[in-house]
Formats: structure tokens, sequence, C-alpha cells
């Protein structure tokens, strides 16, 4: 009897599932798994052709391919359901072991269903209520009991095991028992079963110590989270958005730490080891210099001959510890930072397109349910702080209210004069900041002429070009503010992303213009240009500091304390005076500060070929700007009262990110292969350009070795060029499918559209009916019996008269238009239906999205299920 | 620490590590805020049953407008109380660990009041009216027009209320869901 209950349940859940459509593939197994198991029978067999109704739409022939006139006879028609859904049964069923057998994973993401309120309260076919709570552990062990992979014995399956039970939603006692009694059954079988040979534990071992390694590791990780007091100070007080920016920061943090952590061991830690070059080579000329603090800001004088600079380091090979092979610091130099701008790369690629794809692929469909994200997802539940949370109350008030006022508000149809004026508006800004921005450059690049030609600066002129780059940016992006005022964008979001690129825009210009001007310089014979590069970089960096941090932290104090001592007091009328009204707490803006950090990482990335100690300085400016920012945000300034969608912007910072480091490594390869090195200084000196080291000292390549020529030949523009328009063709090829893919996505969203639309139409008919004309009642029968108690029930009265209104010709426009459709997409599907699944993945990466974008099934058509042909 | 610890032995750490998403460090933080909350009874009794207005003083669960709700969902005896391991699962579903599934069920239950298995209008009224705050002047029939509209938008299958499977629906599409519904620590 608890067999046949827990098929009920079975069929009743995966109905819902399938209203909602997501994840519905590794779901819907288990409701086939029990109906396989069972005598079939009209119910399950017609819930689960909702589940392979897709599957079908991507083979040849399948539930909504039109035989002929579809409403020419009844019977023909539920036959031809039945065989059609039987052949497409078996397919999903293969389909379905494939893909466990594949994603071990799906299993304990199937166990959602065997949630408390799935499973306390189920409806039984009969309507009543069936309660199981005394049977939970019982029911929930039996459904588990059954996947072979869990209960194998052996380590894999028992982490399976262990995951698939931590995802139940139960009381901690509940799942306690669920282990036990699992874990009596895996006894109990594995007794019977021989035991497993040598060769399988030896595989098995290995993966138990990743998972090992793995779970280390983590509990290592949260031992060590940076700031975990802090954070959570932050999140109590403002919320997950405004943390957002400060897990930016740590991020970055922790990267800089790790390459500190390469960099010094490789490279710094072994220059100090082997001291200074012997005397005679060409910085040994002037006498070491003297330690100023006025060097801490310039990076001049002491610091330049310091292992802060690519100047410094030898290109000698030493012998670090007596015995062992000797060491050489070029290599180690060179490999260090280009291994370790590389895996940066990957590891920044990897995490944008992770966070892209949650965030903007996922959540596409976001768009449709704007109210209802306000109201599910807007309370923080981080939030600890009694100030914050009436903040978070008014603030979720305000947007209600902005909602509802623009829900009654008349739709503003702007005339074509208004949106011409709008456009030309938008346009002269967008104009003007690029004029803004080219000024800009042109005038640094003037002032570098001016100032930065000299190779020997006089004391603190060093500094002319960062800080008026610097106070550039910032008044920038005031200008940028007040002008975005102007171009009335309806979206808060865009206005704001708008100002962002505009903002990056002018960094990189600026970034741009420096680089550009260092290399084309001309080289001084003597000079050390890799050392003036990271001189430069150091003193962008140290002048960042001062002034977006603590000159305008500063600022901000000093408005703060304005505002305690003159501003408007709480409870009082509003001042009426233009000052007065400008004497609010500052605002802490998060995108700023967010580009801020950047910027910083872009000059860092760039710089560490020239100047590997700068990680070290950003390192030690990014642990303070942590501290000053949380002491201003808590004791200073007012949180942004706006709600703003932080994972989408964090996407966004990720994406300027890429770009920037991106840049970075083009330029890189640009200096490393096409600039030829300083003669007199540096780890490469003596080679020409940097490369070379790597291809004959590393690869140990000659000019007549068969690598050698392998790799010019390799090198030659028509080889290359060949290669280039491969990849064209192949990015070509993608694109065209992935469009292809798109445009039947489209279609069968369409389909879907129109086919809720249809049952709508169908069921009020059906209503009517119903209540209008009682006299014809007598013809319905009924078979399955009332199921849902809820209002539902007044579409469920008469569910056969589905057949009855079928009789009648279909007047409408509508049900003449899907017919139409589903010729239409059937033929155009038919092209490309082989792997169609796996390719709508690597389109929608990994999700699913035809079926997550399924408007319901009416839960009233399921009363389908009941109905009998009429004899 | 120390003496927190030794109010655990290695194999109840075993266990609750299995059956949580924790690791031990965090299981016996988890403890030791639990025992902040009332020093001299848990104390005495590692396990011991705290009332729901004790556990309410937790900083997040006292600002949070759905605190009761949730000390409700995760009470082991249904009526508010908390013991240890209920604490323990409450704090395992709010963290960064969870997958979204567990975490989407939990709030589900949280914003189902009267416990139908369903978010009906009257479930979602209450939901507005603790978001909003209880003495702001947002009216009825504002509310009555958000209720309208979120069916509108969320209830696919045209019931007047809201299943598990659309709710889960709405989740699956949301990428702040997970920063929101969370409690650090």
């Amino acid at each position: 009897m608890a067999r046949h209950r827990a098929v009920l349940n079975d069929a009743t859940f995966h109905v819902e599932v399938n209203e909602a459509g997501s994840r519905r593939f590794q779901q819907g197994s288990n409701g086939a798994d029990g109906a396989f198991k069972t005598p079939p029978d009209e119910d399950k067999i017609e819930v689960l052709q909702e589940d392979t109704a897709e599957e079908q739409l991507s083979n040849e022939e399948g539930l909504f391919t039109p035989t002929g006139n579809p409403l020419a006879s009844q019977e023909d028609q539920f036959q031809g359901v039945n065989v059609s859904f039987s052949q497409s049964f078996r397919r999903w069923s293969s389909n379905f072991g494939r893909s466990v057998k594949n994603n071990k994973r799906t299993v304990y993401n199937k166990t959602i269903r065997l949630m408390p309120s799935r499973i306390q309260k189920t409806l039984s076919i009969d309507g009543d209520l069936i309660t199981t709570s005394a049977s939970d552990v019982d029911h929930i062990t039996m459904e588990l009991g059954q996947r072979e992979q869990l209960m194998e014995d052996n380590p894999i399956a028992e982490q399976l095991r262990i995951e698939t039970i931590k995802s139940i939603a139960h009381k901690i006692s509940t799942k306690r028992q669920i282990r036990e009694q699992l874990s009596q059954t895996v006894n109990r079988r594995a007794t019977r079963s021989k035991s497993i040979g040598l060769l399988r534990r030896y595989r098995y071992s290995g993966k138990l110590y990743a998972t090992r390694a793995a779970k280390l590791l983590r509990s290592f990780v949260t031992n060590f989270e940076l700031f975990y007091g802090s954070m959570k100070q932050i999140e109590g007080h403002f919320g997950s958005r405004i943390s957002a920016y400060f897990k930016f920061l740590r991020r970055l943090l922790v990267l800089n730490l790790v390459l500190l952590l390469f960099i010094g061991s490789f490279v710094i830690f072994p220059q100090l080891l082997a001291g200074r070059d012997p005397v005679g080579s060409e910085q040994d000329i002037t006498e070491r210099q003297e330690f100023h603090l006025r060097d801490l800001f310039t990076g001049e004088g002491y610091l330049s001959e310091s292992v802060m600079y690519y100047g410094s380091y030898s290109n000698r090979s030493f012998t670090l510890v007596p015995g062992t092979a000797e060491y050489s610091l070029p290599h180690a130099y060179f490999l260090t930072i280009t291994v370790l701008s590389l895996v940066t790369f990957v590891v920044v690629s990897i995490s944008m397109g992770r966070s892209y794809r949650i965030s903007f692929i996922e959540s596409s469909a976001t768009v449709q349910n704007i109210l209802t994200h306000k109201i599910v997802c807007s309370w923080d539940y981080g939030i600890a702080n009694e100030k914050a949370a009436r903040l978070k109350h008014t603030t979720i008030l305000n947007e209600l209210r902005d909602y509802l006022a623009q829900r009654n508000r008349d739709p503003f149809v702007p005339g074509r004069w208004h949106r011409l004026r709008r456009e030309a508006l938008r346009l002269v800004v967008h104009v003007t900041v690029l004029g803004m921005i080219s000024a800009i450059a042109a005038s640094l690049w003037a002032l570098l002429v001016r100032f930065g030609g000299t190779d020997h600066f006089t004391a603190w002129s060093a500094l002319y070009v960062s800080i008026v780059s610097n106070v550039t940016m910032a008044a920038f992006g005031y200008a940028c503010q007040l002008l975005g005022r102007l171009e009335q964008y309806r979206q808060v979001a865009t206005r704001l992303n708008i100002n962002l690129l505009r903002l990056f825009l002018l960094q990189l210009t600026i970034v741009g213009v420096l680089l550009a001007y260092w290399l084309t310089r001309a080289h001084a014979a003597t000079g050390c240009w890799e050392t003036a590069i990271g001189q430069e970089l150091y003193r962008l960096l140290v002048v960042d500091f001062f002034i977006s941090t603590v000159l305008l932290g500063a600022a901000r104090g000093v408005r703060y304390l304005l505002h305690v001592h003159y501003g408007p007091v709480k409870g009082a009328a509003p001042p009426t005076t233009l000052l007065g009204r400008h004497l609010t707490p500052p605002p802490f803006c998060i995108e700023t500060h967010s580009l801020g950090l950047v910027y910083n990482q872009t000059l860092l990335w760039f710089g560490v070929l020239f100047a590997p100690l700068l990680v070290l300085l950003v390192a030690v400016k990014l642990l303070l700007v942590f501290y000053i920012n949380k002491f201003e945000l808590i004791y200073l300034c007012q949180p942004p009262a706006r709600l703003w969608r932080s994972s989408q912007t964090q996407t966004l910072f990720l994406v300027l990110v890429f770009v920037s480091l991106f840049g970075v490594m083009l330029t890189h390869g640009y200096i490393i292969m096409q600039v030829p090195v300083s003669a007199g200084c540096g780890p490469f000196r003596g080679t020409q350009y940097m490369y070379q080291l790597f291809m004959q000292g590393i690869l140990k390549l000659r000019e007549e070795h068969l690598f050698w020529r392998v790799f010019v030949y390799i090198t030659k523009p028509a080889i290359i060029g060949g290669v280039l328009l491969t990849m064209g063709v192949v990015t070509y090829y993608l694109r065209a499918k992935s469009r292809a893919q798109i445009a039947k996505v489209k279609l069968l969203k369409e389909l879907l559209g129109m086919e809720a639309k249809d049952k709508k139409f169908l069921l009020a008919s059906l209503n009517k009916v119903a209540h209008g004309k009682d006299d014809q009642l007598d013809r319905i029968e009924l078979v399955g019996g009332g199921r849902i108690n809820g209002p539902a029930d007044k579409y469920y009265t008469d569910p056969c008269a589905t057949w009855r209104y079928e009789e009648t010709p279909r007047k409408t426009g509508d049900g003449g238009t899907v017919q139409g459709t589903v010729v239409d997409i059937t033929g155009s599907c038919s092209s490309y239906q082989p792997s169609a699944r796996d390719e709508l993945e690597l389109v929608f990466g990994g999700t699913l999205f035809v079926e997550s974008q399924l408007p319901a099934r009416p839960k009233q058509c399921n009363g389908e299920c009941d109905i009998m042909p009429p004899d | 620490m120390g003496q927190v610890k030794s109010q655990f032995s290695e194999d109840e750490l075993q266990d609750y590590e299995d059956l949580t998403y924790f690791t031990k460090k965090e299981i016996l933080y988890a403890h030791k805020k639990f025992k902040n909350l009332a020093p001299e009874k848990v104390g005495h009794n590692k396990n011991a049953k705290l009332s729901m207005s004790k556990v309410l003083e937790y900083p997040e669960l006292k600002a949070n407008p759905f605190g009761d709700r949730i000390c409700k969902v995760f009470s082991s005896s249904n009526d508010g109380d908390i013991t240890f391991e209920d604490f323990l699962d409450m704090m395992s579903v709010f963290s960064d660990a969870a997958p979204k599934s567990v975490k989407a069920e939990h709030a589900f239950r949280i914003y189902d009041f009267d416990g139908d298995d369903m978010i009906g209008r009257n479930d979602l009224k209450q939901v507005i009216k603790r978001l909003v705050d209880y003495n702001s002047d947002l009216g009825d029939n504002d509310i009555e027009q958000l209720i309208n509209n979120i069916l509108e938008e969320a209830d696919l299958d045209d019931d007047g209320a809201l299943s598990f499977a659309e709710f889960e629906h709405i989740i699956d599409k949301s990428s702040d869901f997970i920063n929101s519904f969370r409690i650090r620590l």
C-alpha cells in the first residue's frame, strides 16, 4: 500500500512541477520510475505525456503533428496520443538513463520532491488528503533506496548519500533516522553482494582522497576568511548589496596576496638573497642614495634602486643553497610573471562567465516577474540592525508605491518631437563626453611632453602627471553625473551603467595615453625605461590612494560634520535654503568605488612586469581602503536608499576587470615580443627582446634546431592567417547555430503561449457550457472524480465537456493559428533535431531555457486525464 | 572555544557535519552563538530548548519581519521553540553553502502563513504588510492591487494562489534571492 501511495505522490507532484517547468527533466524521472513499475493506467500516462512533449518536439513525429483534421475523430485522436506517447516515453526513459549515468549530480537535485511540503499533504486521486508525516522517514528511505547509485556499498555512493540527505529539507533528527535506515539497508545488501575488486577500490580511494582534500580546504578557507567580523558587521548594517562591494574588494585583495606569495618567493626573495650585482654594472656609477620620506610618494631616489623595480634585478644565475643546481633569476622572473598573468586571466574569465550566466542568462525571465520579485526577494535576511531594518522597510514601501504609481498612471507615449528632442539631447551628451575625453587625452599628452620628458625629476615635480590625471578622473566623474541627469533615462540602471562605461572609457584612455607615451619615447641608451614605467605606475597608484580615498574621504567627513552642525534637524521642517538642503550626510557611491578598484587593479597588472613589488603596495593599499571605507560607511555616509540588482552590477564589474586584463595581456605581449629591452639593466639584459630568453634559454632552441624551424614555419603569416580564417569560420558556424537555436526557442515559446491561450479559451467555454446549458450535462461522464478542493473546482465540475466542445467547429482565430504554428514548428525544427538539447544547453549556458519559460499548462487541464472518450 | 568543545564529542560533530552544510568549526561557532542567547540554560544542557521570544533576540531574527515565522518553520515542536539542532538547521539553511532549492523550500514555508501549502491571498497580504511595516500608510486598496498584480504575474494556473512550483519558478529566475536569503553565522 505504501508503495502505491508513493506512486500517487509522484503523479501529483509531477503535475505540479510541470507547471513551473524548471528542472523538470531531472525531477520528472521519479514519476517515471514509479509509473514504470506499476501497471500503467490512464492517470500516469497522461501525466507522463507532459514530460515527453518536449522530447517529441525535437523528434520527427510528435503529439503536435496534426494528422489530418485534428477535430475529425475523437477516438482516433486519443489513440494516436497514446501510441505516440508510449513511443516517446520509451525514448525518454532511455534518455534519462543516459543522463543519470553521465551526471550523478542529478540524483540529489531530484530530492526536492521529498521535501516536507510535498509529502506531508499530498492529495490522493480521490481528493483525500493523505498525511504521511508519521511515515516520512520510511517513505523517504524507500524512495532513496530505489536509487542504485546511492545504495552501493562504496565510498563514492556514501558521499553521494550524505549529499542527498543534506539536501532534504527536514529536521536534523529526521535526517539522522533516514541516514541510519539507509546505511542499514546498504549493509544488508552489501553482505549479499561480493566485495569490490582491488582495481575499483583503488579508483574509489583516489576520488575519496580528492573529496577529503576539498573538505579540508574548505574548512581551512572558512577558518581564515578575511575580515569575517567586518563583513558581518557591514552586512548587518547595510545588507548584502553593500557588502557586495566589500566582497569585491576582498576578492581582489586575496588575489593580490596570492600573487605576492608567488612573486615574493620566486623573484624577490632570491634577488634579496643574491644581493646586488658586483661592481661594474652601470647603476653603481651613481652612489647609493639616501632614503627620504619623499621617495615613498615619488618612487624615486632610494626606491629606484631597490627590488621594487625591474632595473635592479640581476641577470645572473646563482646557487641559493650550496650543493644544488643554479637558480636563474631571469627565467624565474619571466616565468613567474607570465604564468601568473595567464592564470589570473583564466580565473577572471571563468568567474566572469559564471557570474554572467547566473545573473543574466538564468534570470532572464525576471523581467516578467518584477513585482513578485520585489515581494519575495526583497527582504535581506542578513540585516541585523534596527536602523537598517527601518531603512529597508521604507525602501520597500517606496518601491511598491513607485510600482503602483507606475501602474496607475496612463502610459506616457512621447510624441515625435519629444522623442526627437530627447534623442538629440542624448546624442549631444554623448558627443560632449567623447569630446571631453579626447580633450583630456590631448592635454595629458601635452603635459607628458612638457614634464614627462626629462629623465631626472626635481624633487616633487615627478608627481605632476599622476596628480593631474587622477584629479581629472575625479572631476570627470562629477561632470558625467551632471550630464547624465540631462539625458532623462527612464531606468536608473541604464543611467548608472552608461555613467560607469564613460568613466571606464576615460580610465582606459588615460592609461592608454600614458602607455603610448612611454613606449614611443626614445629610450636613452643608458637609461632603464622599464624602471621609469614602473615608477610612473607607482606614483599613479600612490596618488590615486591619496586623492580618491584619503582626500575624498576627508571631504565626506567635512560634509558630515557640516551636516551634524548645520544640517536639517530630524523632525523639524525641511530647510528652505539651498545650502540647507544640500547639507545631507554624504552618499556612499558603490559604483564609483568599485570602478576605482578596477582601475587600481589594471595599473597593478600592467606594472607587475616592471615593478614586481607593486603587488605588495597594492595589497597594503587595498587593506587600508577596506578599513577607511568601512569607517566612512558606518560613521559618516548614508547608505544608498535605492534597491539595485547587486549581482548584475557585480557582473558588470567583472566584465570591466576582464576587459582591462585582456588589454594588459595584449600590451604585455607586444612589449615582450616587439620592444627591445634596455641594454644596461634588468634581468633580461643581454638579449634583445624578452621572449628570446624564453625561446633560447628555456626551450633551448637554437637557429638550426628542428623545433626552431618548426616554430619559424608556424609563425609565418600564411599559417597564422589560415588558422585565423578557420577560427573565423568555426565561430561563424557556431554563431549561425546559436541564432537558429534562438529562433527555435522563440518559436517554441510562441507555441506554448498559443497553447496556453487555447486552453484558457477552451476552459472558459467549458465553464460556460457547464453553467449555461445544464440540460446537456447528462452526456457528461465523470470518470476520475473531483480532485482539487480549491477555486479550480469551478472548472473541474465537468471535465468531459472538453470533447463536447470539440464537436462544434472552432470559430475563433485562436485555434487556427495554433494549428498553423504547430505545422510550422515541427517543420522548421526537423532540420536540426538530433542534438537539440545539447545545443540548447550550450547556447544558454546550461539552462534549459525552453522549459523554464513554459507558461504553465492550466492545472485544470490535467483533468483531461480522467476523461474517457464517449462510447 | 575549548570550553565549548567539551560539550560535543567528535562523533557528534561528525554527525552534525554530515547532516548540515557546516564544517566542524562552524558548528562549534554556531553553538557559541546559540549559547550566547541563554548562557545559563545552554551551558547546563547543550541541546536545551529555548522559547521563541528568547531566540528572537538573535540580532538577524530580531530585525527580520518574518522572525517568528522562521522560528515556527524550523522548530521541531512546531510551536516556535528552538533547540540547538533546530538552530543549527536554521543556520545551515541560511548559510552560503546551502543550495537554492533548499532555501526556496524554506522560504516558501516561511511565507506560507496558514500552512495550506499554497501562498494564497491572505498569505501575500501578510507578507506585504510585514515587509512595509505594519504602521505604514499603504492602504488596503493598494495592497489588494499589489496582490492582484502578483497573482497576475506569477500565478500561472489561475487558481488564485502560488503553489510551490510557481514559487520555485520565480526563485529559480532570481539571481538576487540567494544573496538576500542568507544569514552570516
